[in-house]
């Protein structure tokens, strides 16, 4: 910076002050096990930039509306210049973003990380989540393609199971009774500006909580202040450049993968929405599929009672794990639950995908019920014939 | 209680009496009229346009609107039946199998007999039995 340029700063803003507190961000000692997992939501952030810009830029030629959006996206896919590559690189930057959401958070609960002090930092990160879930829900409709329609019509119909309060959730999330350009308006705008705001106020108070509270060390949450150690003092390494080296690195090789895979594999723009018929095997995207398998068996006040127990144990963990250890070799009751769930997420994901679906097992038709229960089936015989 | 301490209370109940005269019609404001929409007593497309009686054939059924939701009329035995089309389980639109003579959901599975009764999938409840007539070959509400 010029110097007169700098004077001339410095006489209206705190840029010594500024300069310093940047320093020390970037030479923050890292602890010894912070490793390529600690890329993770660097990594995030990298891709919610790309969404924000990607979604900008289709901002441009989207025309929200039951009359416009289907006709805007085909626009935007056939006519506009690369609209497919940005159009593709939105909705795959969507499963990218989640998919590396929820490793973060995965790394986070076997690191021990949401333990005292860190409870908020959890929490904030648990509700990151969440939005971003709320983003591919309310994105999902905005094509208004048939695929859009019912998946959404599918998804909101759940509500009207929440105890006392589920229809006045569900008029309020379709702005009526039916899915309808109310409730297209009232998705695109909570996409674009209500979650955005909530997204970002989110991430500036779990970034600062991250930095104020320093990277989670893996010892006892009772044990003295790690960084006060002579040895930690030795093998640390600084943040800049050593680590910030791996994360670029890490977000460089996702945003490549993600180029690739919006260049070759189109998720195609289905047929407009059509409120009078229902195509046959609706599915939601793979990130609801354990939400939607789950609630094939039970019933439905149970199963969204089930999900939301899931949510807020989901938010509250640091208040209910209160064990000192951290590391996941001496917490094993909790790694273990830790692995269940994922298991069972993952079980739940693939039964909701083959569910109502015919498949060639070594040499034999079988048919997958909709609760994901086999049917060996003879040939030429349909599923579902009596 | 001081005359301050008074004060200080009665500023605080204006602002908060402000702010919920705000945004107490702000959340009204989320939630439409209820006649928003198709809501005629006419049987029609969603567009609006209207299915003549005529135009169901012996033992075909058409799906469209009825009073601002999905219906399905059916001719069975000469006559017109209608019932609410939007599956009990998750509201999508069952299709009439008139071979089977059954409602099934192209959803999850849940099927309903000719009456509208649940006879298998997860629907936990019948499909809704709505009261229609002819009118100059409209078919409305009765």
């Amino acid at each position: 910076m010029p110097s007169n340029l700098r004077a001339w700063l410095s006489e209206r803003l705190p840029i010594d002050l500024i300069t310093k507190f940047t320093h020390e961000q970037l030479a923050e000692p890292q602890p010894r096990h912070v490793s390529w997992l600690h890329t993770l939501g660097f990594t995030a952030l990298i891709l919610l930039a790309l969404q924000i810009f990607t979604g900008l830029l289709l901002l441009f030629y989207y025309k929200p509306g039951a009359a416009t959006a289907y006709e805007s996206i085909k626009f935007i896919n056939e006519k506009v210049t690369f609209g497919w590559f940005f159009r593709q690189l939105h909705i795959w930057g969507a499963n990218f973003i989640i998919t590396i959401v929820a490793l973060h958070l995965v790394r986070v609960f076997f690191y021990g990380a949401y333990k005292k002090p860190r409870e908020l930092t959890w929490m904030t990160g648990a509700a990151l989540f969440l939005v971003t879930l709320g983003f591919a829900f309310t994105g999902y409709l905005l094509p208004w393609d048939q695929l859009a329609f019912w998946g959404t019509t599918v998804g909101t119909d759940s509500t009207k199971e929440v105890p006392l309060i589920g229809n006045f959730l569900l008029t309020f999330l379709r702005g009526g009774e039916n899915v309808t350009d109310i409730t297209l308006s009232r998705f695109f705008a909570i996409h674009i500006a209500l979650l955005p705001v909530i997204l970002l106020a989110l991430i500036g108070l779990h970034m600062f909580l991250i930095r104020y509270h320093h990277i989670s060390p893996l010892n006892r949450t009772d044990a003295s202040d790690h960084s006060q150690d002579p040895k930690f003092a030795a093998q640390a390494r600084p943040y800049f450049p050593d680590h910030f080296k791996k994360e670029l690195l890490v977000a460089y090789g996702i945003l490549i993968a993600l180029v690739i895979t919006a260049i070759t594999v189109h998720m195609p723009l289905g047929k407009p929405a059509n409120p009078m018929v229902t195509p046959h095997g609706i599915k939601p995207e793979w990130y609801f599929l354990p939400i939607y398998q789950s609630l094939k068996y039970v019933p439905g006040w149970l199963g969204v009672l089930g999900n939301g127990v899931f949510v807020a144990l989901l938010l509250l963990l640091p208040l209910l794990d209160r064990s000192p250890e951290r590391h996941p070799k001496r917490r094993k009751f909790m790694t273990s639950i830790g692995i269940l769930l994922i298991a069972g997420t993952i079980g739940m994901g693939w039964l909701g995908y083959v569910s109502d679906t015919t498949w060639r097992i070594l040499g034999k038709r079988v048919y997958f019920d909709v609760k994901g229960v086999p049917h060996f089936l003879k040939e030429g015989e349909r599923p579902g014939m009596k | 209680m001081t005359r301050r301490n008074l004060f200080e209370k009665f500023v605080v109940a204006l602002f908060g009496g402000t702010a919920l005269a705000f945004f107490a019609p702000a959340l009204a404001f989320l939630f439409p009229n209820k006649n928003f929409g198709a809501t005629g007593r006419e049987f029609t497309e969603a567009n609006g346009e209207l299915i003549s009686a005529n135009s169901i054939s012996a033992g075909g059924a058409r799906v469209g609107m009825l009073g601002g939701k999905p219906a399905m009329v059916l001719r069975r035995n000469g006559e017109l039946v209608a019932f609410s089309a939007v599956c009990t389980h998750l509201g999508c639109i069952v299709a009439f199998n008139a071979s089977e003579n059954i409602f099934q959901c192209p959803c999850h599975g849940g099927e309903y007999d000719q009456e509208g009764k649940v006879i298998a999938g997860p629907p936990p409840q019948p499909l809704a039995r709505i009261a229609i007539k002819v009118e100059e070959d409209k078919i409305v509400l009765s």
